[in-house]
């Protein structure tokens, strides 16, 4: 901002202040060489799968065609996962709780189940709308989701078992996210608090990352 | 209170039984300044944290986790796998150095609790034991929070 002021050129750019402040700071973010969003970006970036899963509402959800255009934070996991799954969930629900309306209504949220044998659609419904009713589920044939997981570029995840019966799932952990252009590029890894989501999807829905 | 009066009996015992020495991790004892277990969604099990804090001059370890209000619990460990994935692991001993803390937290240690009782609300509390090799059974609670209440007590 004070570059501007220094030249003078603040009256000329009050235009495009009040068309977009946000995409000035980007600019000048740029220029100093700044981060633009506080999650990790990936290069190359990860393209939109144009992949189809069946969603809780048991019709099939083509992935690319239903998200295209959209930010959309995708993350793989399962329902009986203690606490990197439900506290991504939760975090990212928070954070959509703190956006105006319209941002808000930019952004869709997609879980895809690595646990179809326990995360029937139901549970899949039960457990995401905890959080936020309108999260997408996801739930594949292991065919289904071997490919989402390739697209991703993510290991398959893996079934542990847990002493005294049950089983953990070794999964990625990250959650993508794409911006306008279709493409992932930048990442969010556990523990992400939901304050850092809020200063990210404004300039996400920019394409400015 | 029953540890008050032991150290009490301690002091009693050095002052008028001669020369007994009053153990320095007699100051204090095993247990847990934080606990919060999170009220699971949609039936999975719960996931209990604690801060296990080690004020004596022994090392001690955890060795179980059990709860009034559920079926079973054991401590596990989510470790990163350098490649993205995140994997669960069974901690069947933890140890806690002398004058050390063991701070479970989403992403690191948690005990996951299966079977809970799912009358167990937000702000209520939940009665807890955990074994320790050496200071046998140590009772105390954990409140109940949800996952929305995770980033605020449990990322910062
Ligand atoms: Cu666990």
């Amino acid at each position: 901002m004070r570059l501007f002021v220094r030249s003078g050129g603040l009256l000329a750019l009050l235009p495009v202040l009040a068309a977009g402040c946000g995409r000035l700071r980007d600019t000048v973010d740029r220029l100093r060489g700044q981060p633009l969003v506080l999650g990790a970006t990936i290069s190359p970036a990860v393209p939109r799968p144009d992949l189809t899963m069946t969603a809780t509402d048991g019709r099939p959800y083509d992935f690319g065609q239903r998200t295209k255009g959209r930010v959309t934070f995708i993350t793989f996991g399962y329902t009986h996962c203690p606490d990197v799954c439900p506290v991504h969930m939760a975090n990212l629900a928070g954070a959509l709780k703190q956006l105006t309306p319209a941002q808000r209504a930019a952004v869709t949220v997609v879980f895809v189940t690595t646990d179809p044998v326990r995360d029937s659609l139901p549970q899949l419904r039960q457990w995401l709308a905890s959080f936020d009713t309108t999260f997408v589920g996801l739930r594949g044939t292991d065919e289904q989701l071997a490919a989402m997981e390739q697209a991703f570029h993510i290991p398959p995840a893996s079934r542990e078992d847990l002493p005294g019966g049950g089983y953990g799932v070794s999964h990625s952990a990250q959650v993508f996210a794409f911006t306008p252009d279709d493409s992932a590029h930048v990442i969010y890894l556990p523990g992400m608090p939901a304050a850092d989501y809020v200063h990210d999807i404004p300039r996400l829905l920019r394409g400015a990352f | 209170m029953k540890r008050r009066i032991g150290i009490a009996l301690a002091a009693a015992a050095a002052a008028f039984g001669g020369c007994r020495v009053v153990p320095v991790d007699q100051t204090g004892t095993v247990g847990w300044t934080r606990g919060y277990l999170v009220k699971p969604a949609a039936g999975s099990p719960a996931a209990l944290y604690l801060w296990i804090t080690n004020p004596t001059a022994h090392g001690d370890t955890a060795t179980a986790v059990r709860l009034a209000a559920a079926d079973s619990a054991q401590i596990h460990r989510t470790m990163a796998m350098g490649n993205g994935m995140e994997h669960m692991t069974p901690v069947v001993a933890l140890p806690i150095p002398a004058h050390d803390t063991a701070r479970f937290a989403p992403g690191g240690l948690h005990v996951m609790v299966f079977g809970l009782d799912s009358a167990l609300a937000r702000g209520d509390s939940a009665q807890v034991t955990v074994t320790f090799a050496r200071a046998g059974d140590v009772t105390g609670w954990a409140h109940v929070i949800t996952y929305a209440d995770v980033d605020s007590l449990l990322l910062r």
